[in-house]
């Protein structure tokens, strides 16, 4: 009879806390808004399965190397996120390396002005940063690392939210990666009424003329150029940047399509899955159940929306000074979140003019978003490291 | 507080002035581009029988309104 009483005190069950039953069913959630209505799968669904994996009682799944006895007590996931997150960092990076090898910079070199609103919209990025400093001021455990890694949310880029939390605040890491993903799968409910709320009916309806072709010399220099100019200045970017433009030069080249596809399809998946698992595995219930996560939650949501608002007032700013106008519903897709803040634009364009076709031209401040959220993770980790 | 300020300047400015570079350089490359385009691309066998077309006509043009103006 002791045996069974030991046994039963042994088993996960009887050491499931109601804590981590609502984030087992906060992770079912998760792989329901996957599977069922298609939210972001390939990002929603592995963090489900990791959330519902980690939460599971006396599993040992998340241990960390430093934490066992000998590497033979670490968990799987605790080495992948030792080693693919926090020691190395190098998952971020090689999902860089995928997205450049599927990235055409084509409709940014055509109309290279819309890089600018890339720029623009990363002042959520600031805005979320004193808004952390701000709570850290009145009590709550956020400095000025913590601040930045809050507030690169705004930039809406899963990988380099990664990244850069890795590097600065690991313990909030699986927080804002999730927060960064769920809020990049929520383009669709929250870009769209601030669009309509910052832009007029008539602005709303401007026709952009397509885009011209652009030569493959212009399209090889490109990635050449960003990668020297901007990892000079911003050498801590360079993770980030050199895989991405590296990608980017494979799929330009044209002479390497073996490389071009193993980067953008076999290399981003299997980073994805990784990535993807570790993250959702760092949503324990002890890490979620807090005050700070509900503020990070706020603040991340205050970053989104402040980004693509500053994409679409700049873009109605530069229409002041330009002959040829933009339609300013280009300007929320500098918040990154590839390609579907891209697609918001164009539907929303769509929706007040069927006669524009904004999908091309926003893909430039899409991209440009990416890039400029990866300098500025890269200025964050020079100054504040 | 002064090291968050000195941040905010130094990211907005850096990610700016960065693309503003970029920006310089798509110019400046699609200038070069154009130009090795109209120098190193001869003309297709088409467009050489559409040129000497055109000549043609253009000298015939020429001729018929000269005889015209000494007419």
């Amino acid at each position: 009879m002791q045996e069974l009483l030991d046994f039963i005190a042994t088993t996960g069950l009887a050491n499931l806390d109601w804590r981590n039953g609502i984030m087992i069913v906060v992770g079912l959630v998760f792989i329901y808004l996957a599977i069922r209505n298609e939210w972001e799968p390939y990002e929603l669904l592995p963090i489900g399965l990791g959330i519902v994996a980690a939460n599971l009682p006396l599993t040992g799944l998340i241990t960390l190397p430093s934490q066992s006895a000998g590497f033979q007590e670490a968990g799987i996931f605790g080495v992948l996120f030792h080693y693919g997150l926090s020691f190395w960092n190098i998952l971020p990076p090689i999902i860089f390396l995928g997205i450049g090898a599927l990235t055409d910079f084509g409709p940014v070199i055509a109309n290279p002005k819309t890089l600018i609103l890339g720029a623009a919209a990363q002042v959520g990025i600031f805005i979320a940063f004193w808004g952390a400093l701000f709570a850290g001021y009145l009590g709550l455990g956020f400095g000025i690392k913590e601040a930045a890694s809050i507030g690169i949310i705004g930039g809406a880029d899963g990988p380099t939210t990664i990244f850069l939390s890795a590097r600065l605040a690991p313990d909030i890491l699986g927080v804002t990666a999730v927060i960064a993903y769920s809020y990049m799968a929520a383009v669709a409910f929250i870009q769209p009424p601030l669009m309509k709320l910052f832009t007029t009916a008539k602005e709303r309806q401007i026709e952009m003329k397509p885009p011209r072709a652009v030569s493959k010399l212009e399209k090889l220099v490109f990635p050449n150029v960003a990668l020297i100019a901007i990892i000079l200045i911003v050498p801590k970017s360079a993770p980030l940047i050199a895989m991405f433009m590296i990608g980017n030069l494979f799929r330009e080249s044209g002479v390497v399509p073996r490389l071009t596809s193993a980067a953008s399809n076999e290399i981003l998946n299997i980073a994805t899955i990784f990535l993807m698992l570790t993250v959702g595995t760092q949503l324990t219930a002890e890490r979620v159940f807090d005050l700070e996560t509900i503020v990070i939650l706020g603040l991340g949501l205050v970053a989104f929306s402040c980004g693509t608002v500053g994409g679409l007032l700049f873009a109605r700013l530069m229409n002041l000074f330009l002959k040829e106008k933009i339609n300013p519903l280009i300007g929320s897709a500098g918040v990154s979140a590839v390609p579907m803040a891209a697609r918001i634009s164009h539907h929303v364009g769509q929706e007040a003019n069927p006669k524009t076709f904004l999908l091309p031209h926003a893909m430039g401040p899409n991209v440009a978003g990416v890039i400029g959220s990866a300098v500025i993770a890269g200025v964050f980790i020079s100054l504040v490291n | 507080m002064i090291q968050a300020a000195y941040l905010t300047a130094i990211g907005m400015g850096t990610a700016f002035g960065l693309l503003l570079v970029l920006i310089s350089s798509m110019v400046v490359t699609k200038v070069i581009a154009n130009r090795i385009d109209r120098v190193s691309s001869p003309n297709t066998f088409d467009e050489n029988e559409e040129n000497i077309r055109r000549a043609t006509a253009a000298a015939v043009a020429v001729s018929i309104l000269k005889a015209k103006a000494t007419e």
